[in-house]
This record gives C-alpha cells, structure tokens and sequence, in this order.
C-alpha cells in the first residue's frame, strides 16, 4: 500500500527552487554592496562570498537526501527553510557590513557621521549650482563622492574567515540535519527513545539545570550564545513518549478531569523544562513550551471540557495578571515581566516612576545617564522617565517605525535604517528584514512559515503511531509558535519575549537547533513514505521477532506503571 | 528610483512567487492519505488515527494566527500613522534625525547678494559639509542656531518654512537633492560685523538697530552680549545659557535686547526709553503747531497739578524759561513734562496709535504686524522676530505726573530699541509716513500712515541736528564734526534692577515677617541715542542702547558717531 510517493512533491521541483533562491540570495547581495556603496561604505566582498558558499553544504545535504538516502518523503518544508535561511543571511549581511551597526560610542558616531556627510556631498553635487560648488571646493573643484576619512574596513583573511562562528554555524547546521535525518528515520532509536522518554527527560534536565545554574546571565550564556536550544528536541522527545505511553489512560476523564494518579506524574515532566526557562526568565522559551505540551497534548487526549478549562485558566492568568499590576509586588514574577506587558499596552505612555517594576530600572537609568532628578518636581520627574521609557521602548518602537518605514515594496536592500533597531540580526530580524523588502517582504516570511506548518501537519497528519504523530506536531508547533511568538512581539500583537526567529535569526546553537529539528521532520516524512506502512508498534513486533525476543515494553508502554 | 531598489523588489516579488508555488504544492499534498493502518489499535476510535480530526482543526488554528500577521504588518504599515500616539511618537524615530542631517537647509544672504556675504552658509572641510554661521556671534541673535536636539531660533527657526529642504517622497536615500531654498535679507554683513564691534567696545550689555532710509530697511541689529551659534553643540553649556536665560532674563546673552524677545522665542523684555522719548512729544507738538511754548524749568523742580512730587532734570540743572527747540537740544525734562500735559492725553494718544504703540495697558495689544513682508507670514515668524508691543499709560487711571513723567520717557513708558529706530525713521523719511520696517528685501512698499507732516519732519530733523551741533550730544560728535552730519537725541533713563549673585539666582535682601522674600535691587541708568544721518538727506536712521552707561553722550553717542564712521567707509550712506 504505497501512496505516500505519489504524494509528495518532485525532488527536481524543489532543486529548481532553491536554485531560484541561491539565485535570489545573489541579486540581493549585489544590492546590499551597491547601496553600501551609495551611502559611503564597502562591505566586505569576501563575506558576501562565503555567505552564499554556505549553500553548498545545504544543497550538499538536499542532492545526498535524494541520491544517497532516496528520500520519499516531502522535501517542501527544506526548500521553505532554505528560502527563510537565505533570507536571514542577507540581512545579516546587511546589517553587520554596516559599520554603524554593532559599533559603539565614537567608533558608531563616526560611522554614522561619515554616511550623513555622502549623502550631503551627493546632494551638493545634484543640487548645487556652479558658483556654490565653487565657493565649497574652490574654483573648478570637483565635488567629491566621499568625505575624506574613510572607514576602515579591514578584509579579513581567508583563514580567519573559514575559522569564522559564521562559518561554521550553518555548516553544523546542514550537519545537525544529516544528523537528525539518519536518527530518525531508524525504527530501533525511535523504539528506544519512546521506551526511555522519562530517562531521556530528566538526563537532559540535569546538566541543563546546572547550566542553567552556573552561567546564565538574564538568559544569555557566555556572551549572546544559548547553548541549551537543542534541549527543546529532547524535552519534546521525552514528552512525546510520555504521552503516546499514557494518553489512553489521562483520557478517561470524569468532569472532564484525567484520574488524579496519572496526573501527578505527567505534571512532573511537563514542569521539567519550563521551571529551567522560568529560572533562566526566557518566558518566550516557556511559552512556547507551554503552546506545545498544550496541543500534542490536546492531540492526544482530545478533551474539549479540558479545552475549555484550559482556555479559562489562561483568561484567570491574565486577569490576575493586569489586576495586580498596581500593586507594590509582583509575587515572584519578575518585574521584567509587567515592563514587558506594560511595553505591550502602553508602548508610548511611560508607567508610573514609583511602580515596583519599573522604579529600579529607572534609577538605573538616571545613574548611567549620570543625571540628577529632583524627586520633588513633578515636572522634571515626569521628563526624565518618559526619557527612561523612551529608552527602554526603544527596540520596539524602532522596529515598528521600521516597519512602517517599509511601506510595501520596502526602501531597498541597504537603503532602509535597519541599523537604528538594537540586536535587529537576532530578535528583531523581522523589522529589520520588513523595513528594506517591504509588506511583500513579510508576506514571503509568513508564507514560508505557512508552508512548514501545512507540511508539517501533513507529515503529523500520515504518521501511524502516536507517538511519531506527537514528534512532528510537536515540531510543526515548534517552528510556528516560535516564529508567530517572535514576530508578533515585534509587531506588537503579543508582548516582546526576545526569542528567535527560526532559520532567519542566526543566533548560532538556535540555526543549528532549528535544521536538525528540520532534519526530524524530513525523517519522520520519509518513514511515513517508505515504512510500508507500519506503526511503531508494528516495528516493534517486528523487531522483537526478528530478533526472538519478547519485549516486556510493548503497545503503550508502561512508564506511568513507575509511578502508579 | 536606485537600482538596488530594483533589484530588491525583484528579489521579494520573486521570492512571494516562489513562496506561492511551494504553497500550492503543500496545499495540494495537505493531508497524505491516511496511513491505512491495519493495526486495529491505531484506527480504534482513541487510536493515532482519530487523533487526526484535532490536528485538521490545530492546522487551521494556525492557519488563522499566521494570517494575523500580515494583517498586523498591514496595519503598522497602512493604518497606523492616523493614530497621535504613533505620530508623536514617531517624533522620536532615529531615522528622523538621519534623514534631516542628510538634507541641506538654504543659505541666507546679505543685501549684496554674494554668496561669500552669507550669514548662514556651507562650509566644506575635507569634503565635510557642516552649517557655518560666518558671522558667528555678531549676527547670532538674527540668525539664531539650528540643532536636531535643542531646536533652532532666530531665523533658522522663524523661516524654517522657508530654508528646510522638502522632503522628497523617496527620501535622500534615493539619488534626489533634498536642498532647501535660499533666503535674501536686507542686512549688510560687513555693516552687522562693524556695528556688533562697536557695540562690544563700550563693554556693557548694549543694543543698536540700523534702518536704510527711505527704503525702512533693517541693515545692521545688533546686541551684545552675544553666544556662538555653535555653541548649541556643546550640550551641558546650552542648557546652562537655557537655565540662565530662565533664571536672569536680564543677563542672557540669549536675549536679542534690539528686539526685547530671546532669540528662542518668547516673551518680550523693555526698557525705558528716557529723554530719547521726548523725540515723541516734540513730533506731536511740532505737527499740531504748538512750537512757541516757553516753560520754565526751576531749580526746586516742575509740580504737575494735584501730585505733590515735583520733576526734577537730570543732574539737577537749571534751564530757566526756554523755547521748544531750547528744550529739546538740552533735553529740558521740566519744559517736556509741562508741554506734555499742555499738549492733553487725547493728543499724545492720537500720535500713539499712529505708531501702532499702546496707550492703554487695559487695551490687550500683544502683537501688531510690525514687520513688512515679503511673501506671506513664515510659521512662528511672530514669536521670534515681532518685537513685544511698545507701550504707555495714557488712560484716564493715569495721573498728571504719570503723564508727565512719560513726556521725558520715565514712568510707565515701555519701549524696545527697534520701536525707537523705527520712530526716528518716521521723523527722517522726508514724507513724514510712519516707518513700516522689513528684513526682506523687496517687499512691497506700503506705510501704515502719516506720522508727521513733511514740513514737521523737516523741522524735527533741523532740531535733532541742533542737538549734535550744540546740544547735549555736541561733545561725542565734536571729533567728527566737518566730516559728517547727523541728527540725534540722547537719553539716560533710569530703572531699578533685581540684582543677581553669580549662580544666576536673585539676591534676597530680606524675609519679612510673613516669609516673603524681598529681593536686592540696583539703580542702573542707561545710555540711549536715536538718530540719522547724513543730516540733510538722511540715509540711515538708528537706535543706541547703552545698558547702565551713564548719560546718552557718555556711552550711546560716541557709539552712534563709529557707526556713522563705519558706514561711510563701507559706502552705506552714498546715495545710489
């Protein structure tokens, strides 16, 4: 019963897509140096070229699929995650090659003096009449194109290059997807990772948690990096086998209540990822967490009285939420938190300098601006926090002027002012990639988001077992919640949480994180195609006889027995 | 339109078609057919398969979530801006501040119409453009400063409309020239620089104003002190001069003294005009024919009818019993306060209006078209350039000796340097018409009225012509006389000051007993000269204020005298 090949779409349809979009990534390169030039700046030329060498090992990795692996699954969500990669890319590129952006203090003011003077010079050259130009540049002077003083831009070497973070991060990327690939389409590590899912949990907490513990900084660890982004593909793993092991039993519900002794156990090992993240304050990180276990879990178990309860209690979380926000605590809710919701309602209005969550951070402010306030003079108090929350809202109102700024068809690769939005190549990809391409420009990120998650259902939708059926919800939930979750806090539908965007933030382990959780899918998509049909269970069966061996682990499993 | 804007949108264009096509392709393989399970467990109805109704339904929660994105997208793009809060703040958009460095505001240009005579220009240092205020701070209070973070004032704010480059739809980023339009103005560049020199030599806050006659043109406004208008830049001292302008009005240099208002716009500061005022008097007397008075001026002082404090002159002297044109030239303020009062309040008020200055602090005039204009009225012109309204107290609650006491301009009489330029104007100008003055050249001609007569101008000028040749002014002039003639009147008004300690607070002389405090004051007596010159075809009128400078002939004549030497070098006064 084979139906899945002819399902999919062709290996060559795809290969002609990503060579449209190499093709693409080439244009939009050649007009970020053209406009960088224009403004009075040269990208490096060598970057641009190892950039779009980095597709290589992609392309590598797609041609190996379909030759080597003779891939029958559906290659449409890496041809979406190749066009959002190669999207990303450029507008690192054209954010880090200008030498304004990532600068500071007077390197930063002089780079951006320099771009303000090229275009000064420019409309002198086109607006000035002779006797001006000549009373600027002396008698018969020309005009120059730049300002003298130009900025250094160093090219680097070529080992240095290869060396590069940028390098190596999207080779691990193809890698890690290879990688994830031959894992998964394997029936026994599949088999295994179901069996030991409460182990695999808590052996991923651990380090994590010590981690968590030892370097985290206000959820950065040693500098900008997070090197616990690929524990969200062992948590989800963990909690996939947890589920499809005991989703029949949390199903016999009474008031639409799962019997309490199944409860208790499964709640330990959805709390096992979120208390880490709570502790880490990546509350962007624990919602998505929370989205995810929340839907496989409505997937599995399919109770619409626990819908509903779910819903309310989300609506009672809020309300106790924006209830308490007056008070003088927040009872262990960090004060980042109501900031960020404050942020959210109020972008432009300041909150009050004397509420809890927001008083310290204004000291704070007042101490790096080396400013005195008279607490007494309402007037000059309500000046300087305005100017403290301006500071604070800067990101978001930068990006949303920047979206605005885009119009529909954008200002143009390098020609927008991407480079005025703090941290616009991790958390803030989005505005910055809107305000150069446009509406258009979100739509095809949207679209491509769209698109792995229509893929990604389908893949859910034709796994025969529960708990491969949970692995590619879980992903497709994944790539969704984060991206939706990203965009939406820069568009301000939902409160900033500075999570990255998937496969256009390049925030190194979040890439790689993101191809291999890709590379699951493809292999999940694969077994659907090829597996001749059989569950996992069937695998296992299968196994065991062929192997003689009766396993005591079998159908459902029976983790929660442990706990029972 | 550039061409990586080109390549952009073939980029996105290309991509969203891109997108479209694996879309469809998706779309079409949404659901691969069921996996036909033969395992009963799977199909049962708690089984993996059944569990694929509530995926169908999460595909299409997320399918209507992403499809809010764009919407939101759409509406920062399209909607947004009709919002205030997003338009205000949009005020704070760093890509504001970009887009305006990047464009190029318009030059001002002296009368000459060089481009090197400019007062605001471009200046080129190693292919740097940067704003340039060549006069720096002699012309300051005219042409203002220009900051992104602080604002601008002077003429960088007042015709802002004028000199800001448009900005063009596609922004500079897209090859066009943002390059605002040039403004012309009436002053004479080398006569401001001479004249703000002049007024630095006599090391006193001081002020002058010089109008080119009969075209009522503002050459030369000057005030000492003065700031760099570059000195906008340097944050901490800019809001030091902002605080002190707040604190001490009185010892800015922000203040533009010939206008009365801060060069940042505001309200307005007066002084009193002193015995220059009776220039005012002796215009009303002479036009109604009342010339043959003769009043005595006693050594006990004039006592006005019904007030028991008589008027004394200045330095106590005597005049005896003189004519008009005695009084005048020695500046007799007994026979001035008596003509005055001979000459009524319904009179004096007559003559007041004619000048457009208030007679009546009830009578609520706070601005009046001062200025003539060229093209219509520049946004906030008012506020920076229209000197405060001129005014006196000529209504019935005003007593005898408040009328007499403005007669020789003390008392409740408020006037600002440029009103006085203006009213000595009035009497050069041979038709008598009141001086409608104008900082653009070539605007249209039109007076508010007759002032005086022709005939009454003539005399006037014969009398302030007698006042250098022999009156009070004869010995500031006596080293000029044989090459130039001029006409004048001094003045020496008192006024009573706050007195201020060095950090720009007043200084309190006591507490009384309800705990108000009661600050220090200091007399100050300020030097005044109004005049023309040359004396028989005059070219140039002007007003001198010389702040605490003693006597009009010790401070504000011998300034009068250089400038009227400074323009006849630079050929002001040649008739062409």
């Amino acid at each position: 019963m084979r139906t899945a090949s002819a399902q999919r779409t062709k290996p060559s349809f795809n290969l002609l897509a990503v060579v449209a979009i190499v093709t693409l990534a080439v244009l939009g390169y050649v007009a970020v140096i053209w406009s960088a030039e224009f403004r009075g700046y040269s990208p490096s030329k060598a970057v641009a070229v190892r950039d779009l060498t980095l597709f290589a090992p992609l392309v590598a990795v797609f041609i190996w699929l379909v030759r080597r692996q003779r891939f029958r699954g559906e290659l449409v969500p890496f041809t979406a995650a190749i066009l959002l990669f190669a999207f990303g890319m450029l507008t690192q590129y054209r954010l880090f090659s200008d030498p304004e952006y990532g600068a500071r203090g007077v390197e930063r003011t002089r780079a951006r003096e320099i771009k303000t003077q090229t275009l000064r010079l420019r409309s002198v050259s086109a607006g000035y009449d002779v006797e001006k130009k000549a009373l600027l540049f002396g008698q018969g002077g020309e005009v120059p194109e730049k300002p003298a003083g130009q900025i250094q831009t160093t090219e680097r070497t070529a080992g240095a290059l290869l060396t590069s973070v940028n390098t190596l991060v999207p080779i691990g990327a193809a890698l890690a997807l290879a990688a994830a690939f031959i894992l998964f389409r394997n029936d026994r590590v599949l088999l295994f990772l179901q069996k030991h899912s409460l182990a695999i949990g808590l052996a991923t907490l651990v380090p994590f948690a010590a981690l968590v513990i030892g370097f985290a900084d206000e959820g950065k660890f040693l500098g900008q990096t997070t090197p616990w982004e690929p524990v969200k593909v062992l948590f989800l793993v963990s909690f996939a086998g947890a589920l499809s092991a005991s989703y029949r039993r949390l199903g016999r519900t009474r008031w639409g209540l799962p019997p309490f002794r199944y409860v208790v156990p499964f709640a330990v090992i959805t709390a096992l990822p979120i208390l880490p993240f709570f502790a880490l304050s990546d509350f962007g990180q624990m919602l998505v967490f929370f989205g995810v276990y929340f839907t496989l879990y409505m997937i599995a178990v399919r109770k619409k009285a626990q819908l509903v309860y779910a819903l309310a209690m989300v609506v009672i979380v809020f309300g106790i939420f924006f209830a308490t926000s007056g008070l003088r605590t927040g009872f262990g809710v960090p004060g980042r938190v109501y900031q960020r919701f404050h942020m959210w309602t109020h972008t432009w209005e300041p909150p009050d300098p004397a509420a809890w969550w927001w008083k310290r951070d204004f000291e704070r402010y007042l101490k790096a601006k080396n400013l005195t306030v008279d607490m007494t003079d309402q007037q000059d108090v309500a000046q300087r926090n305005s100017e403290a929350w301006s500071d604070r809202a800067m990101q978001l109102s930068q990006g949303i002027f920047g979206v605005n700024n885009g119009r529909t068809t954008g200002a143009g690769f390098g020609l927008g002012f991407p480079e005025t939005i703090p941290v616009s190549d991790s958390d803030f990809v989005y505005a910055a990639a809107v305000e150069e391409t446009g509406l258009i420009g979100g739509l095809v990120i949207t679209g491509a988001i769209a698109i792995l998650m229509l893929t990604g259902v389908a893949i859910s939708l034709g796994s025969a077992d529960m708990f491969t059926k949970l692995i590619a919800a879980g992903l497709t939930c994944f790539f969704c919640l984060q991206a939706i979750i990203n965009i939406a806090g820069e568009l301000r539908m939902l409160p900033m949480t500075g999570i990255t965007l998937p496969f256009v933030s390049h925030g190194g382990w979040s890439l790689i994180t993101s191809f291999a959780m890709l590379g699951m899918l493809l292999a999940l998509s694969h077994r659907n195609a090829t597996a001749a049909p059989r569950s996992l269970h069937e695998a296992e069966m299968h196994q065991n006889h062929a192997s003689e061996a009766v396993s005591v682990l079998h159908k459902d499993s029976t983790i929660m027995s442990h706990f029972g | 339109m550039l061409l990586p804007k080109v390549l952009t949108i073939i980029f996105s264009v290309v991509a969203l078609l891109i997108v479209v096509v694996l879309g469809w392709a998706a779309w079409n393989h949404r659901s691969s057919t069921s996996p036909t399970v033969a395992d009963a467990e799977a199909t049962s109805p708690i089984g993996p398969v059944a569990a694929n109704r509530w995926l169908q339904g999460l595909r299409w929660l997320l399918a209507v979530v992403i499809t809010l994105v764009p919407i939101t997208h759409a509406y920062w793009v399209f909607l947004a801006e009709s919002s205030d809060s997003f338009a205000q703040a949009r005020t704070l958009d760093a890509r504001s501040r970009r887009l305006a460095d990047s464009r190029l505001k318009g030059w001002v240009i002296d009368r000459s119409g060089k481009l090197d005579h400019s007062l605001i220009r471009y200046r080129a240092d190693r292919g740097a453009i940067s704003r340039e205020y060549p006069l720096g701070p002699a012309a300051v209070h005219l042409t203002g400063y220009s900051d992104f973070v602080f604002g601008s004032g002077g003429i960088e704010y007042g015709y802002r409309s004028v000199l800001d480059a448009p900005p063009t739809s596609t922004g500079p980023l897209s090859g066009s020239a943002e390059v605002g339009k040039d403004l012309a103005i009436t002053i004479d560049s080398a006569l401001q620089r001479e004249l703000f020199e002049i007024l630095q030599g006599t090391g006193k806050p001081s002020a002058a104003v010089v109008i080119l006659l009969p075209e009522n043109e503002v050459i030369a406004m000057a005030s000492v002190p003065s700031f760099d208008p570059l000195v906008v830049r340097d944050e901490r001292e800019w809001q030091r001069l902002i605080r002190q302008a707040e604190l001490a009005p009185e010892r800015s240099p922000l203040v533009n003294r010939a206008l009365g208002r801060l060069v940042t716009g505001s309200p307005g500061f007066y002084y009193r005009p002193g015995s220059t005022f009776k220039l005012f008097v002796a215009s009303v007397a002479v036009d109604s024919g009342i010339t043959e008075e003769r009043f005595t001026c006693r050594g006990e002082g004039f006592v006005a009818p019904g007030v028991s404090r008589p008027i004394r002159d200045y330095a106590n002297e005597v005049h005896g019993t003189i004519g008009l044109e005695d009084a005048f030239r020695l500046s007799c303020n007994q026979y001035f306060a008596q003509l005055g009062l001979k000459l009524g309040r319904e009179r004096l008020r007559a003559y007041t209006r004619r000048l457009g200055l208030s007679a009546d602090p009830d009578d609520g005039l706070r601005t009046h078209d001062f200025w003539r204009l060229a093209q219509g009225k520049p946004v906030d012109f008012e506020n920076i350039f229209s000197p405060p309204p001129s005014r006196l107290n000529l209504s019935t609650k005003a007593t005898n000796y408040d009328i007499a006491l403005q007669c020789f301009g003390q008392g409740y009489a408020d006037l600002t340097v440029i009103q006085m330029a203006a009213l000595v104007a009035s009497v050069a100008n041979k038709d008598g018409m009141v001086a409608s003055l104008t900082l653009e050249p070539g605007a249209p001609k039109k007076t508010p009225g007759p002032f005086v007569s022709p005939s009454a101008a003539e005399k006037l000028r014969k009398m302030m012509q007698s006042v250098v040749e022999s009156g009070t002014a004869a010995g500031a002039f006596s080293r000029a006389r044989g090459h130039m003639t001029a006409g004048g009147k001094t003045g020496t008004a008192d006024r009573d000051l706050i007195a201020y300690g060095p950090d720009d607070k007043p200084l309190v002389a006591r507490i009384d007993a309800e705990g108000h405090p009661h600050y220090k004051h200091v007399a100050v007596t300020d030097s005044w000269f109004v005049g023309f010159a040359p004396a028989d075809n005059p070219r140039i009128a002007f007003a001198f204020i010389v702040e605490n400078g003693g006597a009009g002939a010790h401070s504000a004549a011998p300034a009068a005298v250089r400038l009227i030497e400074s323009a006849t070098a630079l050929g002001v006064l040649k008739k062409d």
